[in-house]
C-alpha cells in the first residue's frame, strides 16, 4: 500500500490536528518523541507525517509531495492554491480584521488609505473585489501591529484571535473581514487516486465533530 | 538583475539530444497508439487571429500569449489545440466529410503561474473525433485514452469521468438562484467544499438533495457512485446525466477497462464550450492531471458549422518525467558507426559514407587518429569504427567484442547491397 503523507502546519495547530486525528486512529508515536527527524512514520497504518511552515503547506499539498495538508483558512487564502479544501476542522478559530487606531475608523472608504499586512492577496480581494476600494498596500513581515502605531500605515489587515495584542497598543478591530479555521486540505491527484483512504478519514473526522 | 543574454524566459527550456530523445520516444509511443486507432496527423499554426479562441469559452483568457501584429489584428499563441481543429475542420471539410479523425502532438503556450514548476511552453498530444455523436464517440476516445496510458507502461492511473450537464441539473431540481448556482460552481471549480456546503446549509432545498451537494467530495467511485445518486433525484437532466454514465460504464466494463475510470458527480465544466461527458486522467507521481478531455458538441457553432466532437490531450511534459522515473525505455536512434581515415583513404571514406548512410546506416565522421578514434567511440557508445586505410582498403572494429578485421572497400560496399 502506498504511504499517505500529511503536512502539518508548524505549531499549536500540528499539535490539536495530531490530538483530532488519533481519535480517528491515526497517530504517530515517532513524533512524540524529541527527535531531529524532519519526517515520521507509523508503518502500521502506512502514514507519514511532517511539518512545515504554514505557508508551505498548501504548496506541498498542490505539487502531491503531500496527500493532506491542515492548514489554517487564512494560509489557504493568502497561498491560493489548486488543491481540495474538503473540510472545516473547527479548531484554530480566529479571523481576519481590519485595525487601527480608533481614529482611523473615519478614513475607513477613503481612496488613500494605506494598509499595513503579512496578507497581501487577501488584503487585495478584501478591497478590490468586496469593497470595490481602490488603497495603498505596504506588505510587512511581521508585527504589523507597530504599523499604525509609529504612523507607517492608516490601518493593518491581520489575523485577529482574542484581540488583547491589539488592545494593548491602543489599537481596535474596525471592520470584520471573515472568520477562520483550521481546514483539511488534499491534493487533487490523491482525491482520486487514494479516495478510499481520504474518505475514511474524512467520513471519521465529520462523526466526531458532532 | 540576471544577464538575459544568457538565459531563457520563465517557462521555457531547452532539451538536450538525450532529453529530447526521450520526450521523441514517449511521443512516438503516443503516436503509434492514436494512428492505430485511425486517426490522422493534422497540423495547424502556432499563432491564431484571437478570435479563433476568444468567445469559445476556452479557460485561458489571462493565460494566453497575445500581441498586436502589424496589420493591427489581435493575434494569440495557440494555447489549445481544439478550437484551431474545429476552425480547420469547419472550413475545409463539409458535413459529407464527417467523421473525422485527427490527431496533433504540437506545443501549446500558456502563462502558466510562475515558480510552479509548470511550463509556459509545453507539448500536447491528443485527438478529436468529429462528426461521431453520442456513447459510440465517447467510449472510442475514452478507450483510445486508455490504450495510450497502457501503452506508455503505465498502469496504475485513473481517468475521472463526469458530465457537464449533471450538476447544472442537480441545481436546476433544487431549485436554487441562478446567482446562488453560479457561486456553488464556482466554489466546486476552486474545489473548496467548505464554501460549497456553507453556501448550501442556509438554503432552503429538498433535504436529500442538500444532503448530496454537501457530500459531494464523496461522490466519487464506480458504478455504485451514479446509482446512488440515481435515488436521489427525480428530474430528466441529472437522470438522464447519471444514466449516460451508467452507458459509458457498461461499456468499458465490456472491454475489461473499468478499472481505470472512476465517476465523479462533482465535475463543473471549466470550458463553456463542454456538452457531455468531461474527463481528466491522474496517476500517483504527479500531482497535477496528465490528460484532459471531454465532449464540446457546440464549439463548431462558433465557427459557422455544426458537428459533434470529442477529444483528449496528453499532458507529454509531465508523462516523460514520470516515466523515466518508472524505468520505461523509448527507441533510441542514434549514430552507432564511427567514420575514420587517413589521408589516403579520405577520398573513398566520403563517398563509401554517402552509400552507406544511404543504405539506411547512421554514421558518424571522426577527425582524429585511429587510437583518439577508438575512445571517443567507447565513450559514447559507438558499436563499430571504420577506418579507411587508402583508397581500396578499410579496418572494421567492432568495439564490443574487440575484433578487428581487414576488408575491401569494394566488398563493404557490396555487402551493404
Amino acid at each position: 500500500m502506498e504511504y499517505l503523507t500529511f503536512a502539518l502546519a508548524k505549531g499549536r495547530l500540528a499539535e490539536k490536528a495530531m490530538d483530532v486525528l488519533s481519535k480517528i486512529g491515526i497517530d504517530c508515536e515517532e513524533m512524540k518523541e524529541n527527535s531531529r527527524k524532519l519526517i515520521f512514520t507509523n508503518e502500521d497504518i502506512k502514514c507519514r507525517f511532517f511539518l512545515a511552515k504554514a505557508q508551505d503547506v498548501p504548496t506541498y499539498v498542490e505539487h502531491g509531495a503531500a496527500d493532506i495538508g491542515i492548514v489554517g483558512l487564512d494560509t489557504l487564502l493568502e497561498e491560493h492554491k489548486n488543491l481540495y479544501q474538503v473540510m472545516d476542522l473547527g479548531f484554530g478559530k480566529c479571523r481576519f480584521a481590519v485595525a487601527g487606531k480608533p481614529e482611523a475608523a473615519d478614513k475607513l472608504n477613503s481612496n488613500n488609505l494605506r494598509v499595513a499586512t503579512k496578507y497581501l492577496n487577501v488584503a487585495k480581494h478584501y478591497y478590490f473585489n468586496k469593497k470595490h476600494q481602490t488603497v495603498e498596500f505596504i506588505k510587512l513581515n511581521g508585527s504589523v501591529e507597530l504599523a499604525p502605531i509609529v504612523g507607517l500605515a492608516d490601518v493593518i489587515v491581520d489575523i485577529v484571535e482574542t484581540g488583547s495584542t491589539l488592545k494593548a497598543n491602543g489599537l481596535e478591530v474596525l471592520e470584520e473581514v471573515c472568520p477562520l479555521s483550521a481546514r483539511l486540505a488534499v491534493n487533487r491527484v490523491s482525491m482520486k487516486m487514494k479516495h478510499d483512504r481520504i474518505t475514511e478519514i474524512i467520513k471519521g473526522l465529520k462523526e466526531i465533530e458532532v | 538583475m540576471i544577464n538575459k543574454r544568457l538565459h531563457t524566459p520563465e517557462g521555457v527550456r531547452d532539451f538536450k539530444p538525450e532529453e529530447y530523445a526521450y520526450k521523441k520516444g514517449i511521443e512516438k509511443i503516443i503516436e503509434t497508439t492514436f494512428i492505430s486507432n485511425g486517426y490522422k496527423r493534422v497540423n495547424t499554426p502556432a499563432l491564431e487571429f484571437s478570435e479563433v479562441f476568444t468567445e469559445v469559452g476556452s479557460d485561458v483568457g489571462l493565460e494566453r500569449y497575445s500581441f498586436l501584429s502589424r496589420e493591427g489584428d489581435i493575434l494569440v499563441m495557440r494555447s489549445d489545440m481544439t478550437p484551431a481543429i474545429c476552425r480547420l475542420a469547419a472550413t475545409a471539410y463539409s458535413s459529407e466529410d464527417l467523421p473525422l479523425r485527427f490527431y496533433y502532438i504540437e506545443n501549446m503556450f500558456r502563462y502558466n503561474e510562475k515558480n510552479q514548476g509548470k511550463q509556459r511552453e509545453f507539448t500536447q498530444g491528443g485527438i478529436e473525433l468529429l462528426g461521431e455523436a453520442g456513447i459510440n464517440g465517447d467510449c472510442e476516445v475514452l478507450i483510445c485514452a486508455i490504450s495510450s496510458l497502457l501503452n506508455l507502461g503505465l498502469d496504475s492511473f485513473k481517468i475521472d469521468i463526469g458530465h457537464a450537464e449533471f450538476l447544472e441539473g442537480a441545481l436546476d431540481e433544487a431549485g436554487v438562484s441562478e446567482i446562488t448556482a453560479k457561486e456553488i460552481k464556482t466554489a466546486i471549480i476552486d474545489k473548496n467544499y467548505v464554501m460549497v456546503s456553507e453556501i448550501i446549509e442556509n438554503l432552503d432545498i429538498n433535504n436529500e438533495i442538500k444532503e448530496f451537494l454537501c457530500n459531494l467530495p464523496l461522490y466519487l467511485g464506480g458504478s455504485e457512485v451514479l446509482e446512488k445518486a440515481k435515488k436521489i433525484f427525480k428530474n430528466n437532466k441529472p437522470l438522464r446525466a447519471l444514466e449516460y454514465m451508467q452507458k459509458i460504464c457498461s461499456c468499458l466494463k465490456g472491454c475489461g477497462l473499468d478499472k481505470y475510470v472512476c465517476f465523479d458527480l462533482g465535475i463543473v465544466p471549466q470550458l463553456e464550450y463542454y456538452t457531455g461527458i468531461i474527463f481528466r486522467g491522474y496517476t500517483l507521481g504527479c500531482g497535477y492531471s496528465i490528460l484532459s478531455g471531454g465532449r464540446y458538441d457546440k464549439l463548431s457553432l462558433n465557427f459557422e458549422s455544426n458537428f459533434s466532437a470529442v477529444g483528449f490531450a496528453l499532458k507529454i511534459d509531465e508523462l516523460a518525467p514520470l516515466l523515466e522515473a518508472k524505468g520505461v525505455k523509448v527507441k533510441k536512434k542514434k549514430a552507432d558507426t564511427l567514420l575514420l581515415y587517413s589521408p589516403e583513404g579520405k577520398n573513398s571514406a566520403l563517398s563509401a559514407g554517402i552509400k552507406l548512410r544511404k543504405g539506411g546506416m547512421n554514421i558518424e565522421n571522426f577527425y582524429g587518429g585511429i587510437e583518439d578514434g577508438i575512445k571517443y567511440a567507447e565513450k559514447n557508445g559507438f558499436g563499430g569504427i571504420i577506418y579507411f586505410i587508402d583508397n581500396e582498403n578499410a579496418e572494421l572494429y567492432n568495439i564490443s567484442e574487440g575484433e578487428e578485421a581487414i576488408v575491401k572497400i569494394s566488398e563493404l560496399l557490396g555487402a551493404e547491397d
